[in-house]
Order: structure tokens, then sequence, then C-alpha cells
């Protein structure tokens, strides 16, 4: 189970960030995915040049089949679950970074004050994930198959 | 001797790597007989999380990362606080210091490696330690209070994380490093320099150059004397000149190595059915393509768990050693991944850098033929696991090269980049 983002579909209204915080609120102060803005340079057309807008990406855990983070994980606070979630156990997770280090998608967040990341668990507690409810044009859809 | 007591999988050594492989038999056989010997009779627990142990923010619960039903789970047979002694690798037999004698099928050397004890006189004085395992953290714990000074040796990330440890008991702690700056196998000058005056803020002595050539005192250590004269008082001293790896076994068995064990790709050693992973072993770096030792915790994890798969019948090849590292010192995030340690760029090498003092800010980039080959990572590390990602698929960023400092860059922009065809993976024609 995980949560496929579209960026051709993502027009950046940022939703789902606020959704994201909502739902796992209050424990978490900073939404577990992010909407980020690609380059957006010039094209041409007919020989001119025209400002291109960036496209929205939204940054948030794939729940990899094979999770560099899990691997790296130094305390086991991060699994793999039956569903194919990758679940962070907040109780034994220190906040070393390791998992942020490893990941390819920049999908973990880790506040060291805290002492804990943060990362997508596509709501596995809350029913449908509160992301993907929120988005109005369905570039977040929640993939269970596989 | 056909013997009934033969295990499939035997496992020397139950930390990172060890444990490591245990789940990578697994992963292919589910019913293989796996006896795993360990020296320390504890469940595994991680090491390099000791330093967070002694200032109490990590508990013994959270340190142990597999708690004991990890062997029931996995239908291993724990033989801990065991010290094997004895490697037969035709007879494939390992001998315990008890006198139990194993048989297997197939051996996993996860043995590890043994902290480096400052070799100058003095250095048998009580107060003086390594940090490796608990029992040393513990003596640590136990010295330090009876004192209010410490000397660290040693500017790597244990000799850090250990004063920086001291420091927060309350401790003056004193890091004598004898090279020019501090984790000078990690970082650059600039980075160092960055972070020293961080550590000194938080009222750290820090000696560069510092290079120790005497613990003094009766029976107790009293203090530390320096090449030029200087003698440092303190209670309790920390040696942290780094680790070797533990051969012994190996090297009894005439398995070939040099600083490590040496293993192909698949992490067989050069005896079959004997495979290694870990610290112990020497094998071909990811971007230097020559043989190289780490001794960190995910090479060690990712390692092991590919030899157990292999030893399970898989057919697995490490891609080879990136070295990396993450740490927080007083609350500043400091990472680096692949070759980040030059001060000045190699022929082919070209270095992005941004830097802010006073906001301990620092970004380094390492270019070499248009692709990164290294990053250092200061404050914000959020994105850490990009830059990783980008020295492992090894994609050309010369097109976006400017890119790569700003405080924005994530998966976004390189995203954004191989979409647009800025970022060219190996392989692709070029733009």
């Amino acid at each position: 189970m995980r949560i496929e983002a579209d960026p051709e579909r993502c027009l950046g209204c940022l939703a789902c960030e606020v959704a994201c915080v909502e739902v796992h609120s209050p424990s978490d102060h900073v939404p577990r995915l992010k909407v980020t803005k690609g380059i957006g340079t010039e094209a041409r057309f007919r020989g001119y040049s025209v400002p291109v807008v960036p496209r929205r990406f939204p940054i948030l855990c794939r729940q990899c089949d094979e999770p560099a983070c899990v691997t790296a994980c130094k305390t086991g606070a991060l699994w793999k679950d039956e569903s194919g979630v990758v679940r962070l156990d907040r109780d034994r997770c220190v906040g070393c970074g390791m998992c942020q280090m490893v990941c390819p998608y920049g999908g973990v967040r880790v506040d060291r004050t805290a002492g804990s990341a943060y990362k997508c668990d596509a709501c596995v507690e809350h029913g449908a994930p509160a992301c993907v409810k929120a988005c109005p044009v369905h570039a977040l859809q929640l993939v269970t198959e596989g | 001797m056909p013997n009934a007591d033969v295990c499939d999988y035997l496992v020397i050594g139950c930390c990172a790597a060890g444990v490591a492989g245990i789940e990578g038999i697994r992963k292919r056989d589910k019913e293989g007989s796996i006896v795993v010997v360990g020296e320390e009779d504890v469940a595994p627990y991680t090491r390099c999380l000791l330093t967070d142990y002694m200032v109490g923010e990590v508990d013994m619960r959270k340190l142990t990362y597999r708690p004991m039903r990890f062997f029931e789970i996995n239908k291993v047979r724990p033989m801990l606080g065991k010290k094997a002694v004895k490697l037969d690798a035709n007879a494939k037999q390992v001998t315990l210091a008890s006198g139990e004698v194993l048989s297997y099928r197939k051996l996993l050397l996860a043995t590890g490696s043994s902290a480096v004890l400052y070799d100058v006189p003095g250095k048998e004085l009580e107060g003086v330690h390594v940090l490796k395992c608990l029992r040393d953290a513990e003596g640590i714990l136990a010295d330090a209070k009876k004192t209010k000074k410490a000397v660290v040796m040693g500017g790597g990330l244990v000799g850090i994380m250990t004063a920086t440890a001291l420091a927060e008991m309350g401790l003056d702690v004193c890091l004598a490093v004898t090279s020019p700056h501090i984790m000078s196998q990690n970082i650059d000058d600039d980075a160092a320099a960055i972070l020293e005056e961080h550590l000194r803020e938080h009222k750290m002595r820090v000696l560069a150059n510092a290079q120790v050539v005497e613990m003094i005192g009766k029976h107790r250590i009293e203090g530390v004397k320096l090449a030029d004269g200087t003698v440092i008082e303190c209670g309790v001293a920390v040696s942290a000149k780094g680790v070797r790896p533990n051969l012994a076994l190996a090297e009894m068995a005439g398995i070939k190595g040099r600083r490590g064990i040496l293993v192909d790709d698949h992490m067989l050693t050069t005896s079959p059915d004997a495979y290694a992973a870990g610290d112990v072993v020497e094998c071909k770096g990811f971007i230097s393509g020559e043989l190289e030792v780490a001794h960190i915790w995910p090479v060690a994890v990712e390692q092991g768990h590919i030899a157990g798969e292999n030893m399970a019948g898989g057919d697995v090849a490490y891609a080879g050693v990136v070295g990396m590292n993450t740490t927080t010192f007083f609350g500043l995030p400091v990472v680096n991944i692949g070759e980040s340690k030059n001060s000045t760029p190699e022929q082919g090498e070209q270095f992005l850098v941004s830097s802010d003092t006073k906001a301990r800010r620092y970004k380094k980039v390492v270019l070499r033929d248009g692709k990164v080959v290294g990053a250092v990572l200061m404050g914000d590390v959020d994105n850490a696991g990009v830059y990783k990602s980008m020295i492992c698929t090894r994609v050309d960023v010369r097109a976006i090269r400017e890119m790569l400092l700003a405080e924005e860059f994530d998966f976004g922009k390189l995203a954004d980049a191989l979409l647009t065809k800025q970022a060219i993976p190996p392989g692709q024609a070029g733009a």
C-alpha cells in the first residue's frame, strides 16, 4: 500500500500538507509530505523564450519494496508491515537521521531536537489517507495492489 | 564422520552484519538451521548509540535494536557470551573457547573490529578507556562520575561523539587530535573549522596537531602529555584512534586478507562456503573501485544482508562501499557521503561550496566528470539522501550544477531535471 503522486496533476495548493498535519496532530507539527517545485526553466516557442511554470512534486515516502531506511535504521524503529507500509515506532526512534541519509526521495523528515523522524504511514491508523481525501485534483492516489 | 549436529548456517558475530546476515538467510530459507555465536551475552545492540546511552538519552531498551525473541522468531540458536577461537575451513568446523565444536555448511564471519588503544607509555593506567562495547561505556561512565576533567584522544566520529557526551555530562573536555583538523577522514578543513568553532562554543577544548606522547599517573590517569611538552590534566581519558578488523579466525584458516578479509561482490571469501561482512572485510569501493575497509553501520548491515541471501542460494551482488555518516553535535547535524574528506580538488574534480560559518551552515558537493562523488552537509541535511542517490545512480548533473547548492534543492528539482533531460543517467545520450 502506498500513496502515489502525479506531478502532472498537482497544482501546489498544499491542501495535502494541511490535511496531513491536521490528522496527525497534536503529535506532529510538520506535514509528513511536502509539495515542492521543479526547476521551471525557460522553453523555446517559435524562436521565443517563454517561462515555464515549474511542475509541483509532492514528496512523500514511497513505501519502497526494499526500503533503504529500514535497513539503515539503528534502533529497529522502522519496519515494513504486512500491508507494505513502512512504519515508524516513535517510541524507539532516536532521531539519528540515518533513514534520511539513505532515502533517495527525501521522504523522511527528522526533528533532531525532538529526537524523532516523521514519515508517511498512509494513515493506516486513520482509515483512508487524509492527503488523498483532501487533494482536489486527484494528484494523490492510494495504490493498494502488490 | 557424518554428524547430525552440522548446522546449515553458522554466523560468528552478533552485531550489525551478523544480525543482518540472519535476516538475509531467512529471506530465502525459512527452515535451515542457524546458529549464531556472539561474544557478549546480551541481545544485539547498537554500538553507534553508546554515547547517547552514556548521556542517558537512550536506555537499554532503545539500545537493543533486536530483542531476544528475534532469535526465537527467526528460529536461530543463539550462543551468546561465547567466543570462537578456532576455525578450520577445510573441515568446516569452528571451536569455541568453551571447547564446543560447531560444524557448518555455510559460514558467515561477522567478527567485526576492535578499538585501537593509543600506543604510548601509561596506556595501561586505570581510567584509560576505549569505546567499542557496552562494558566500555559503563567503564567510562563510572570513571566520569569521579572526576571533572576528561581528555579524548582522536578527532574522528567516535572521538567527537564521546567528547560531546562527556561535555553534556558536565565534564571539562579536551579533544586532542593528531591531525590538522577534526574529522579529517570525513570532511574537509573548512567544514571542520565550522564544526570546531561550534564545539568550542559549547565549552569544549579542541586541540589540533596535538600528538599525545604519554599518559601520566601512578595507578590512575592524572593527565596526558603532548609532543610539545604540554600536560593536560584529566581523571578519565578515552582513546579513539579508530578500529582494527578482528582477523584472527580468518588468518588461522588461511582466508586471505590484508587490512580486512578479502571478499568478492557476493561477500564470499577466498574459502568456499565462507562468507564475510561488516567491519572485518575489505571490499571494492563504489566510487574508487579500489579495495576499501569501512567501519560504518549501514555498510555492515547491507553487506551482512547480501552475504546472508547468497549463503541461502541467492545471487545478489554488492555494488560496493559508499562511506557515509550522519551525526548531530550539540544540535548541529553533520552528514558526509562518499569522497568528502579532501580539502583541495584532485585532477578532474570540481568543488561546489556554500558556507556560512555564523549560521553554522555548510554545503559542499564534489563533482568528478560531471557526476556527484561526494557531499558534506552541515546545518541543513534534510535532503542528504538525494545527494547520496545522485552518487549511487552516477547521474550526469553538469546542466544543473548551479542548483545543487541551493537551499531548496530537493528530490523535486532532481526529478524535474531528469524529466527534462537536464540530468542524465548513465547510458543515455547526452543532451
